[in-house]
C-alpha cells in the first residue's frame, strides 16, 4: 500500500515536470507561434475567406461565393488559363532540363580534380546573383540591336531575334535566364552532397564484377542518388511554378502575354487592379494545384525512388 | 519635399512630417493598404491614373466645399486640370504638376542638321512646324547602317496609352469615348495614328525594339529623336554638352491639332484626417507659385496647371524649353480614362496586345479583334480601385 502510494506519488511528481517541461517549451517558442499565427496562418485565413468576395482594399468585402472561382475556371476571365499553361510550359522545360544539367555539373565536380573548389564556386556564383540584377543585366545582354549575344551573332552572319522584344523568342530567353541561374546553384550542391554519400564499397564492388563507368551510373550511383532526385525534383516544380520576378523584371509578362505567368497574373489581379478578393481565389487554386501535383509526385516516387537498406 | 515641409512649418509653425509610399506602381497598392488602416497621410501625393477612382472610393476629400469656405481663387487655374480631377462635381486633388500627354520630342540637333534638316536648332521653336510626315522623313534620314547593322536608330515612339494617344489623338482617334464607356478603336483617324507607329517600327525600320533603353541610347548617341514629355528638359546621361539637343512637342495632326490628354499629378486631402485645416493650409502652400517653380527648377516635377506659374518668367529663362509646352498644356484636352477607373489594367493590356505588331508580327488589323476583346473585358469590369 505505501509502496503503491509513493509510486503514485512519484507518477504525479514526474507528470508536473513534464507539464512544466512543456509550458516552458511553449513559452519559448511562443514568439514563434505569435509570428506564425499573426503573419502566416491569420493571412492565409484571411485569403481564404477573401477568395469567396468582391474586395478592393478600399471598401468592404463583399461575399459573392463561389463566383471567383467559376470565373477563373470557366474562361470568363480569358487570361486563366493561357498563364497556367504557359507556367505548366514553363516547368515542363525548366525542371527536367535544370536538374539533368544541375546533376551533370555536380558529377563532374564530384571527380577530384585539382580545379574542383574553383569550379565549385564558378558554378555556384550565378546563384548569389539576385534575380533582379540578373534580369537587367540579361536585359542589355540580350538588348537587340546594340546587345553583345546579337553582336557575336553578326560576327557570324547571323542575324539576331530581338529576344525580349519577340512574343515568340521571350519565353525561350526567360528559360535561359532561369537555368543561368539556378542550375549552379542549390540543385547542383545537395546533388553534389547526395554524390558524397553514395558509399565507395558499392562502386567497388561493381567494378570488380566488371561493370564500366555507365552501367556503375545507371545501378548504383541513380539509386543511391535517387531520394536527392525527388527532393529536387518536388522543389524544382514548386519554384519552377512560382516563377515571377525575371517575368516583372526582364518583360513585365509580355510582349503580348508570351512571359505571363501564374504568378504574375495573380499580382496583376491583386496589387496592380485591386481585385483582391479574385486574386486570393488564384492562389487558392494555385495552392491546390501545387499540392496535387506534390502529392502525385510522392505517391509515384514508390515506383523509383530506392531508400538505403530498403529491399524492393 | 523635406526642405519644402520645412519652409512650411517655418511659415506657419504647423509642423509637418513628410513620409514616403516607394514609386508607381506600388505606390497606390501602399497608399490603399494605410488608408485601409487607417494610417494614410493628412496630404497624399496621387497620379491621375487613380486619383478619380480613389477620389470614387472615398479615400479623398471634396476640396470645393473647402476652397468656398477659403474664398480660395480658383481663376489662375486651367479649367481643363480641374475638369481632370473632378468627379460629379467633386475636386478631388489640386493639379500640382501638369502635362498634355507623352508629349514631348526629345531630338539631336547635330544629327539632324547632318541629315539635312538645317533649320533645326536648339530653339524647341525650331520643330514646331513639324508633321508626323516630317516626323518619319527626319526618322529615316537620320537612321544609319553599315554592313547590315544599324548605328543610329532614327525615332523611338512609345507603345503605352499615354503614348499612343498622343499620336493618335494627333490624327484625330482615341481608344475611349470621353466619357471613357466605350471602345472607339474602330475609327479611321484612330488606325492612321497606330498605322504611323507600325511604319516607324515596321515599315521603315527606324526603331529600335519597343523595350529599348530610349535614354540611354539617345544620351549615347544612338537615337536620334524620342518620345518624352516635359521631363525630357532633364537628360543627366549626356555629359559635358557632348551634342546640340532639347525636347520639344511632337508635331501637330493633319488636322493642326496635337494630341493627349492631360496628365497630372494631385495633391490630394485624406478623407480620413484629423487636421483638415492644416492640410488645406499646406496644400496651399505646395501649389503657391514660387514652391511650384522651386519644385520644378529642381528637376522633381512638372509645372502646376496655374497660369502664373506656367507663364513664370523664371520658368521661361531657366527651363530648357518650358516655353513651348504653355500652349501645349492650356490646349490640352481633359484626362480620359475608363469610367470604371481601370486605367492601369487598361494600359497593361494595351501594351500586351499591340506587342505583336510592332515587331511585325501581325499587322495593326490582325491585332485589332484581340485587343479590342482584351481591352472591351477590362471595360466590362465592375468598377476598381
Amino acid at each position: 500500500m505505501v509502496q503503491t502510494a509513493v509510486a503514485q506519488q512519484k507518477r504525479v511528481a514526474g507528470s508536473r515536470a513534464r507539464r512544466q517541461e512543456a509550458v516552458a517549451g511553449l513559452l519559448w517558442a511562443s514568439p514563434w507561434i505569435l509570428g506564425f499565427v499573426l503573419f502566416t496562418l491569420g493571412p492565409v485565413i484571411a485569403s481564404l475567406y477573401l477568395s469567396f468576395t468582391q474586395y478592393t482594399i478600399s471598401g468592404v468585402p463583399k461575399w459573392i461565393g463561389l463566383a471567383n472561382y467559376v470565373r477563373a475556371i470557366s474562361g470568363a476571365d480569358a487570361l486563366f488559363w493561357p498563364s497556367l499553361w504557359r507556367t505548366f510550359h514553363y516547368a515542363l522545360i525548366m525542371v527536367p532540363v535544370g536538374i539533368s544539367l544541375s546533376l551533370l555539373i555536380a558529377l563532374a565536380l564530384n571527380q577530384q580534380l585539382r580545379l574542383t573548389p574553383v569550379l565549385r564556386t564558378c558554378y555556384f556564383l550565378p546563384s548569389l546573383t539576385p534575380v533582379v540584377a540578373a534580369a537587367l543585366i540579361w536585359t542589355w545582354l540580350y538588348e537587340p540591336e546594340f546587345g553583345p549575344i546579337n553582336w557575336l551573332l553578326w560576327l557570324v552572319h547571323v542575324q539576331g531575334p530581338k529576344w525580349l522584344a519577340d512574343p515568340s523568342t521571350a519565353l525561350n530567353a526567360l528559360m535561359v535566364i532561369g537555368l543561368w541561374g539556378s542550375v549552379g546553384g542549390g540543385t547542383m550542391i545537395i546533388f553534389l552532397a547526395g554524390l558524397q554519400s553514395v558509399p565507395p564499397e558499392l562502386h567497388e564492388a561493381a567494378q570488380i564484377d566488371g561493370a564500366g563507368a555507365w552501367t556503375r551510373f545507371r545501378h548504383v550511383t541513380l539509386p543511391m542518388l535517387s531520394p536527392t532526385v525527388l527532393f529536387n525534383l518536388i522543389i524544382g516544380i514548386v519554384g519552377a511554378l512560382q516563377v515571377f520576378a525575371v517575368s516583372i523584371i526582364a518583360t513585365n509578362g509580355g510582349p503580348d502575354y508570351a512571359t505571363w505567368f501564374f504568378i504574375v497574373h495573380l499580382y496583376q489581379n491583386g496589387f496592380q487592379d485591386f481585385d483582391m478578393g479574385y486574386a486570393s481565389a488564384l492562389a487558392w487554386i494555385f495552392l491546390v494545384i501545387v499540392l496535387a501535383l506534390t502529392m502525385i509526385n510522392l505517391r509515384l516516387s514508390n515506383r523509383w525512388v530506392y531508400y538505403e537498406g530498403e529491399s524492393k | 519635399m523635406i526642405t519644402t515641409a520645412q519652409a512650411f512649418t517655418k511659415q506657419t509653425g504647423i509642423p509637418v512630417k513628410p513620409v514616403s509610399y516607394g514609386p508607381e506602381p506600388e505606390y497606390e497598392s501602399k497608399e490603399l493598404a494605410l488608408y485601409a488602416t487607417k494610417q494614410v497621410a493628412d496630404v497624399v501625393w496621387d497620379s491621375s491614373c487613380c486619383i478619380l477612382g480613389l477620389g470614387n472610393r472615398g479615400l479623398f476629400k471634396d476640396l470645393n466645399p473647402i476652397i468656398k469656405a477659403n474664398n480660395y481663387d480658383m481663376s489662375d487655374y486651367l479649367p481643363n486640370a480641374l475638369t481632370s480631377l473632378s468627379l460629379k462635381g467633386k475636386l478631388y486633388g489640386m493639379p500640382w504638376g501638369v502635362h498634355p500627354g507623352n508629349g514631348g520630342l526629345v531630338y539631336n540637333v547635330n544629327m539632324l542638321n547632318s541629315a539635312g534638316f538645317s533649320k533645326v536648332t536648339e530653339d524647341p521653336s525650331s520643330v514646331l512646324d513639324w508633321t508626323y510626315d516630317t516626323l518619319l522623313q527626319a526618322a529615316i534620314k537620320t537612321t544609319q547602317q553599315s554592313n547590315g547593322r544599324v548605328d543610329v536608330f532614327g525615332y523611338l515612339p512609345g507603345t503605352d496609352y499615354l503614348s499612343l494617344t498622343n499620336v493618335t489623338g494627333a490624327f484625330g482617334g482615341d481608344f475611349l469615348s470621353a466619357d471613357g464607356t466605350k471602345l472607339t478603336m474602330d475609327d479611321p483617324n484612330f488606325l492612321k495614328g497606330l498605322q504611323w507607329v507600325y511604319d516607324a517600327f515596321v515599315t521603315h525600320k527606324v526603331a529600335p525594339a519597343p523595350n529599348a533603353q530610349g535614354d540611354q541610347l539617345f544620351d549615347s548617341q544612338k537615337l536620334a529623336m524620342e518620345l518624352s514629355g516635359y521631363w525630357g528638359q532633364f537628360q543627366p546621361g549626356i555629359k559635358n554638352n557632348a551634342f546640340q539637343w532639347n525636347d520639344s512637342l511632337q508635331p501637330a495632326g493633319p488636322n493642326g491639332k496635337r494630341g493627349g490628354h492631360l496628365t497630372i499629378n494631385g495633391i490630394c486631402m485624406a478623407a480620413s484626417t484629423a487636421h483638415p485645416n492644416e492640410a488645406w493650409e499646406f496644400i496651399k502652400f505646395l501649389m503657391s507659385p514660387a514652391q511650384n517653380v522651386a519644385i520644378v527648377l529642381s528637376g522633381g516635377g512638372r509645372p502646376a496647371a496655374r497660369k502664373s506659374v506656367l507663364n513664370s518668367p523664371i520658368l521661361m529663362q531657366k527651363m530648357k524649353s518650358h516655353k513651348v509646352w504653355v500652349q501645349a498644356i492650356e490646349q490640352a484636352e481633359p484626362w480620359r480614362e475608363p469610367a470604371n477607373f481601370r486605367w492601369e489594367e487598361f494600359n497593361t493590356t494595351i501594351q500586351q496586345s499591340f506587342a505583336n505588331a510592332w515587331v511585325g508580327k501581325q499587322t495593326i488589323e490582325q491585332t485589332l479583334p484581340q485587343a479590342t476583346k482584351l481591352l472591351q473585358a477590362v471595360l466590362d469590369k465592375p468598377v476598381g480601385i
